[in-house]
């Protein structure tokens, strides 16, 4: 590749808005949140909110990424019948959160939702998985999954099409079955868009507590809902204290830090480039 | 030559009528919702009796056209912002020395790291020394450093072998030229995708205009549809809830079906069934 | 090489000559952003308009806490009191619920420009004195008759959240107090007169035995009696606590005690848990939420519900209902509830006395009987009562007048230091014994301790 001097002028914009509005905010943070790291940390309810954090994201990341692809795999392509297909799985991402949690919220009414009313006949759930504090974390992350995935879709979509349709030809001609041009073709291919999606549906998936509020406002009966993002919410906005929500930010952010320093050069490994 | 069997086509078809018709439920149960009279809603009644009233409270509880022209205006603008300061970034990003540009993709990801809620007191300072509360200018500003857009786009970026951007410098084109006349239109698909989930994000976008924003001129929609169906002391009016829902969706799904041409134009080059 | 490369993966458009179908996408694109430019200049532009030299700028943050265009109607209060008072111009912003609201003015208070008045919950007062926010109004009320006589009009329970140090810190203005509604046509399906609602906790739980109503298959259709658990649920046990005898928090405490091991606390969740036991009240926890909608869609015959839901439940309830006061159990007695107006520090003394004349406005006795008509509230001054305009509310809707009547008997509403963080602490300790969790004795010790724990930072003893 051939040397390019002058690429940090490219930067120039984005690094001035990212100081100004993303690294003074972090600072600020910092200074009001350090003094109270320490009370933060020693607090059972942060370590159970972490623990909260990490069972949450296990459901909903595979759920959303998952979906996304599936969706994007069998809709690609401009058949109408497609299209409205790709519609109907992308409106949810369009709808405000609060709009999205609030349907839930109705057809999930402890005592007269529809949906409830489903489950309770097919007796599968004697109460609604909102008001079961065993089953309030799933709930809230398949609802998150399902408002999501249809952006993921649209990246994968995106992924797809810079897939050269010569290759899938090249492997059909050579005998390859579906699974394995899904396999040796497409997904390689379509890894760099996975690597990000990934990526992108951790953290989207953590700052999206919107539904919290609606379906279980205190974070559930025994704090078993109550992601790390929103315990930071609810110390911010309801408890009005300011400073602990920064330790807690730091708290969140070192993870976050941690959890990308190992995790992303693992993921990257298995990322396969054009421009290597 | 069939890439795909035929009836592992017929099978696929089937599972994706089956989850389209699942995600239609949400979907369908809010327009439903928006064309029942509330006192029917209340009963569990959907579409007893179809009417438009729900949308008649709605238009009257808040300007909405006001409200359109301001998210709009803020969505676009913003966007407008956005594009040109990603994709710059996203480009040197994706194309300097290899240790440079891995330092400098954990120090936009770092963006993701510090949760809104977090960001929200230092920024409005910040805004309000700069003068800008209570202007759309003051709710953008932020995001115009945007880390989605900027890892995107530098994931589309990366997936272009060199080879023809290195025949065009050697052709004597200059790297912005290269940019936006051989990279920009082959990340195309990645800038619509991002176009969309930065829309649709600030489009529906509440707490951090909600802080800014103080005069009723300046109100954006979600604030808007929050004036009249934040309920915290009362029982809920789902019917409004839905109209006013479908009201601010709505300029959006029209946009995404203008913004899918674009989209089918792309795919329809690939796809696996062909 | 390069066209081969083109040829082999497909792609063609990247070396070839821009189209002028590119180039006029392109230009619409740019004429489109720049058609922005005009508004974007213009949105600077006015975030500082200009005002007349001798007129008075104010800022004013509202939270909305009930269904309904009531942002509509505060504005439009505010035009009529600029109509009147041409040297005064208010800015009312709608900040969101309750916490939001809080969070706007905070976040205000924060960038050092914090509102010239904003309304928030009449239990936030010693957040706001810890974050030295506020100031008192007595420097204002002294000497100045017409606000004393409105102090003397005020409905006593209204005003005891605001007194602290022998100060009053807020004047009331959107409250509400918890009420009974039940279900007419359930009474008398159920062979209960409908004109008689019961007034005892023994009395509820009967009545509830015999509104309960299962289909073929023993499942419960009609809940007969609901008294909701979470969100505003510590409001409620506040009710039960009060009628069992005592109080749940201790006013003399300075925010201080709350009290969770008591023997009233005790009788109340065993009062909820036995509206459970008997079959009368749904097992899980009911939700704030959606027991009104639960209530109109006619799925429980009695629910214990803000009076601010009234405006909801008389337009979406197909059957004629009551309200009555909560049942007693040692005596009547409910908490109070709702927002305030409050003055932030450092207000320029134009700017206060502004201030003062617009809070002066909004709370005139016909001003508070519009308000409670348009939203629900309860008006917080007697002589609103007395007025034509709410004696002719009340002759067509006498649900009104049970919040009313039910004020003899109300007490003030849990105030004390980190009251959310409390609250949550209670409502959890709430939930774990009602779901049979833990003992009823554990969970209220258990929650005793936490609540404690998060009072301790502020209440060093």
């Amino acid at each position: 590749m051939i040397r390019w001097r002058s690429w940090p002028l490219f930067l120039l914009p984005l690094s001035l808005f990212l100081a100004a509005f993303t690294y003074l905010p972090a600072l600020y943070n910092l200074l009001e949140g350090l003094p109270y790291l320490q009370l933060v940390l020693r607090d059972a309810g942060t370590w159970k909110s972490l623990s909260v954090t990490m069972l949450y994201l296990l459901i909903s990341v595979p759920a959303s990424v998952s979906l996304g692809l599936a969706t994007a795999l069998l809709t690609s392509g401009a058949s109408p019948g497609r299209v409205l297909a790709r519609v109907i799985f992308f409106h949810p991402v369009i709808l405000p959160m609060v709009a999205f949690a609030s349907i839930w919220l109705y057809l999930l009414n402890p005592t007269s939702g529809p949906l409830t009313e489903l489950l309770r006949r097919s007796g599968l759930l004697q109460a609604s998985p909102i008001a079961d504090p065993n089953y309030t974390l799933a709930t809230l992350a398949l609802v998150s999954a399902l408002k999501d995935f249809g952006l993921y879709m649209l990246f994968f979509l995106a992924g797809l099409q810079s897939i050269p349709h010569e290759l899938y030809e090249a492997a059909a001609i050579d005998g390859a079955s579906s699974w394995a041009i899904f396999r040796r073709v497409t997904w390689p291919l379509l890894s760099p868009t996975t690597f990000f999606v990934v990526i992108y549906a951790v953290v989207t998936t953590l700052r999206n507590v919107d539904h919290i509020w609606v379906l279980t406002p205190y974070g559930g009966v025994a704090g078993e809902a109550e992601v790390l993002l929103y315990r930071i919410y609810l110390t911010a906005f309801l408890y009005s204290n300011l400073p602990v929500a920064s330790a807690l930010s730091l708290v969140l952010a070192l993870l976050f830090t941690i959890a990308a320093l190992v995790g992303i050069p693992k993921l990257e490994r298995g990322v396969y480039y054009e421009d290597r | 030559m069939r890439i795909v069997s035929r009836p592992l086509v017929l099978l696929l078809n089937c599972i994706t009528i089956c989850l389209a018709v699942v995600m239609l439920l949400p979907g369908v149960w809010i327009i439903a919702a928006s064309l029942t009279p509330s006192r029917f809603l209340n009963q569990g009644l959907l579409l007893k009796s179809v009417s438009l009233e729900n949308y008649f409270v709605a238009l009257e509880s808040a300007n909405f056209l006001l409200l359109y022209r301001n998210s709009f205006v803020y969505a676009l603008g913003l966007l407008a912002a956005q594009i040109p300061v990603t994709l710059l970034a996203a480009y040197g990003m994706a194309r300097a020395p290899v240790r440079a540009a891995k330092l400098l993709f954990y120090v936009v990801l770092f963006q993701f790291f510090l949760p809104p809620v977090a960001l929200i007191v230092p920024n409005f300072i910040l805004i309000s020394r700069f003068g800008l509360t209570d202007t759309l200018v003051g709710i953008a500003l932020p995001y115009v450093a945007s880390a989605t857009g900027t890892l995107l786009l530098r994931q589309g970026i990366r997936q272009i072998p060199t080879e023809l951007e290195e025949a065009a410098l050697i052709d004597g084109a200059g790297r912005l030229q290269i940019l936006l006349r051989v990279v920009a239109p082959l990340v195309g698909p990645y800038i619509g995708a991002f176009c969309l989930v930065s829309f649709v994000y600030h489009w529906n976008e509440f707490i951090w205009p909600l802080v800014v924003l103080s005069s009723p001129e300046k109100r954006v929609l979600s604030v808007g549809f929050a004036s009249f169906t934040r309920a915290s002391e009362s029982g809920a009016e789902w019917g409004l809830i839905a109209a006013g829902a479908v009201l601010v969706a709505a300029p959006l799904v029209v946009a995404f079906l203008l913004a899918q041409r674009f989209f089918i134009e792309s795919f329809a080059r690939t796809g696996l069934k062909g | 090489m390069v066209e081969e490369l083109l040829n082999n993966l497909g792609r063609l458009d990247a070396a070839r000559p821009i189209t002028r179908r590119e180039l006029l996408r392109t230009g619409l694109g740019l004429a489109s952003s720049a058609l922005l430019l005009p508004f974007l200049a213009s949105d600077v532009a006015e975030a500082a308009p200009a005002l007349r030299r001798d007129s008075v700028s104010l800022s004013f943050f509202y939270p909305v806490g009930v269904a309904g265009p009531l942002a509509r109607i505060i504005e439009t209060y505010v035009r009529e009191f600029e109509a009147q008072h041409p040297g005064i111009r208010v800015t009312p912003v709608f900040g969101g619920t309750y916490a939001e609201n809080q969070a706007k003015v905070i976040a205000a208070l924060k960038a050092g420009n914090p509102p010239d008045t904003a309304i928030l919950l009449s239990t936030e007062l010693l957040t706001m004195l810890s974050l030295n926010a506020i100031d008192p109004f007595d420097p204002l009320i002294t000497g100045d008759r017409e606000a004393e006589a409105m102090l003397k009009d005020f409905f006593p329970p209204f005003l005891a959240n605001s007194m602290l140090d022998g100060k009053l810190w807020s004047i009331p203005f959107q409250r509400s107090t918890p009420i009974m509604y039940y279900n007419k046509q359930a009474f008398e399906e159920a062979g209960l007169d409908p004109s008689r609602p019961p007034t005892t906790w023994d009395e509820l739980i009967e009545y509830g035995r015999k509104l309960t109503r299962k289909d073929a298959a023993g499942r419960v259709i009609r809940w007969g009696v609901q008294i909701p658990e979470e969100t505003w649920g510590i409001w409620m046990l506040e009710g039960l606590v009060i009628q069992a005898g005592d109080m749940l928090w201790d006013p003399a405490s300075r925010g201080c005690v709350v009290k969770l091991n008591s023997p009233a606390t005790v009788a109340a969740l065993e009062f909820l848990k036995r509206l459970k036991r008997e079959g009368v009240s749904p097992p899980e926890i009911v939700r704030w939420g959606t027991t009104p909608n639960d209530f109109v869609a006619g799925k429980v015959a009695i629910i214990y519900h803000s009076t601010g839901s009234l405006g909801f439940v008389r337009q979406n309830a197909r059957f004629p209902f009551g309200t009555a006061f909560q049942a007693r159990n040692i005596r009547f007695g409910v908490p109070t509830g709702g927002a305030n107006f409050y003055i932030f520090k450092g207000q320029d003394p134009a700017k206060r006395r502004a201030t003062w004349t617009f809070i002066k406005w909004m709370t005139r006795p016909d001003m508070v009987a519009r308000w409670s008509i348009d939203s629900g509230y309860v008006a917080t001054r007697r002589s609103a009562w007395r007025l034509k305009l709410m004696q002719d509310y009340v002759r067509q809707y006498p649900q009104a007048l049970t919040a009313r009547d039910q004020l003899a008997f109300a007490r003030p509403e849990l105030s004390v230091y980190n009251r959310q963080e409390v609250h949550v602490a209670i409502e959890r300790a709430m939930a774990e014994a009602l779901l049979e969790r833990k003992s009823i004795t554990e969970a209220l010790r258990d929650g005793q301790r936490e609540v404690d724990a998060v009072l301790k930072s502020l209440c060093k003893r």
